[in-house]
């Protein structure tokens, strides 16, 4: 009976180690997941943002060039 | 009864039996392992989420990869711990030539390869020499006229680890000879045919330097990269920078900033650089420590199965711990700019799903012949 007791005492006690270190890790893990997704939105934030200005800059260089063609049919128009 | 496996229990707890293990046990192994394994995963994803955002990938992308390789080494070294012993053997011999067409593989299409490929070939060619090893040096114990096969196949694949780079096939080269010259002097203790085969080995290296000009020219140019000022000023520097940065106790897991775009491939060969920032100093005596017990519990183990004659588990023992050990200490030593030679990584932590699995093989194999070896004692 002691010989048994002893022997789940070991078990248990293989156990326990085991637990705390997969707990450790999963609580490591899901605080750098966390940061992962912080980067994650704060890239497509990023990421968002220049393809919202390079689209702005095409706009603003097509209504430019259109201006300039309709400036300049209105001069050879005048002239 | 009951008295009777008591007082052998009291015994086994309390007096000679349990002494023999201390706390050095199969047990301890599995926890330094699984520390070095889930802190590997860990710092992998820590380096990689940027580079994966970088690649249009999900934040998560490169640690699911290598989960798949850890699952994929799980079920292969399952496997192979539960065949009989002289399938194994057998097996391992077969494996032999299979790995050396790896390794030539290797060699011609190492430009094709992807880089998480790389060191899966490389490691691999080097887990062949062991099995060789391992096979062949029982057989031909006391008679050193039979070693020449063994010497000959031993050369041919020590030459067959030399890229045409060469960059990378130094540091493979020197954890051979590393394998090679410690496996020998284990076997007999014959220090002079030792030393004898190490300058063979050596001969061989430069005899092949001096037969492909390539070879030489790209020897002298990119593999002391600690040379190259470009290389050295990008990425080495950086990798030294961040690892002062860390300090003492590190800036904390996943706060890391070197990672962000100072070095080329952060999940890499450099990912050490990536941990000693995060865990400063405190971490790395942490993992020298773990890489330590390892290697103490993998060299007790060889001595043990040598002691009950299974000599194929001794020399099989001391490969896989020779190995893990010092490619880690090449990479670490690569990182902090002592090491010239690059292309080694880190066991555990460098990103390759391929080596993952291997690795994870490797020490379950390791793990088996640890509680073989001590249950044999405790008989």
């Amino acid at each position: 009976m002691k010989a048994n007791e002893k022997r789940k005492v070991e078990s248990g006690t293989k156990v326990i180690i085991l637990s705390i270190i997969l707990i450790v890790f999963a609580i490591a893990l899901i605080l750098t997941l966390q940061k992962g997704e912080i980067r994650s939105i704060t890239y497509e934030t990023v990421v968002l943002k220049e393809k919202n200005a390079e689209k702005e800059k095409e706009k603003r260089a097509l209504y430019a060039s259109l201006l300039l063609k309709d400036e300049s049919a209105s001069t050879y128009s005048l002239d | 009864m009951e008295d009777n496996s008591l007082s052998e229990y009291d015994d086994y707890v309390g007096g000679k039996k349990e002494n023999k293990d201390g706390l050095l046990s199969p047990f301890t192994y599995l926890c330094f392992i699984l520390i070095l394994f889930l802190a590997g995963l860990l710092f992998l994803y820590s380096s990689s989420y940027d580079d994966a955002l970088n690649a249009g990938l999900k934040h998560y992308t490169f640690l699911l990869r290598e989960l798949i390789g850890v699952g994929g080494g799980l079920l292969c070294g399952v496997i192979l711990s539960l065949l009989p012993k002289f399938i194994f053997r057998k097996l391992s011999f077969a494996l032999c030539p299979l790995s050396s067409f790896f390794a030539i593989f290797f060699i011609f299409n190492k430009e094709a390869l992807s880089e998480s490929m790389k060191p899966f070939f490389g490691f691999l060619s080097l887990v062949s020499i062991i099995f060789l090893l391992s096979y062949i040096l029982p057989r031909i114990q006391g008679e050193e006229r039979k070693g020449i096969p063994m010497l000959f196949a031993c050369f041919i694949i020590s030459l067959v680890i030399i890229p045409s780079s060469l960059s990378y096939g130094m540091g493979y080269f020197l954890l051979a000879i590393i394998i090679i010259v410690f496996t020998l002097l284990r076997s007999e203790g014959r220090v002079g045919f030792t030393i004898f085969f190490a300058f063979c080995l050596i001969a061989a290296f430069i005899l092949t330097l001096l037969l492909s000009p390539s070879a030489f020219s790209s020897f002298s140019s990119s593999s002391m990269r600690v040379n190259d000022s470009s290389f050295y000023s990008s990425s080495l520097y950086s990798s030294q920078v961040m690892i002062v940065r860390g300090g003492m106790f590190g800036k904390g897991i996943g706060n890391g900033e070197g990672k962000l775009g100072s070095i080329v491939d952060p999940k890499g060969e450099l990912i050490f650089s990536t941990f000693a920032e995060e865990v400063g100093v405190m971490g790395i005596i942490v993992l020298l420590f773990c890489l330590f017990v390892v290697l103490i519990i993998g060299l007790r183990t060889s001595v043990r199965a040598k002691k009950r004659e299974d000599l194929f588990s001794s020399y099989f023992s001391l490969g896989i711990t020779l190995l893990l050990f010092f490619s880690s200490l090449l990479n670490i030593l690569y990182a902090l700019g002592l090491n010239p030679f690059e292309g080694v990584p880190l066991p555990f932590f460098t990103y390759s799903p391929l080596l993952e699995g291997e690795v994870v093989s490797l020490s379950i194999l390791l793990y088996k012949n640890i509680y073989i070896s001590r249950s044999n004692d405790e008989r």
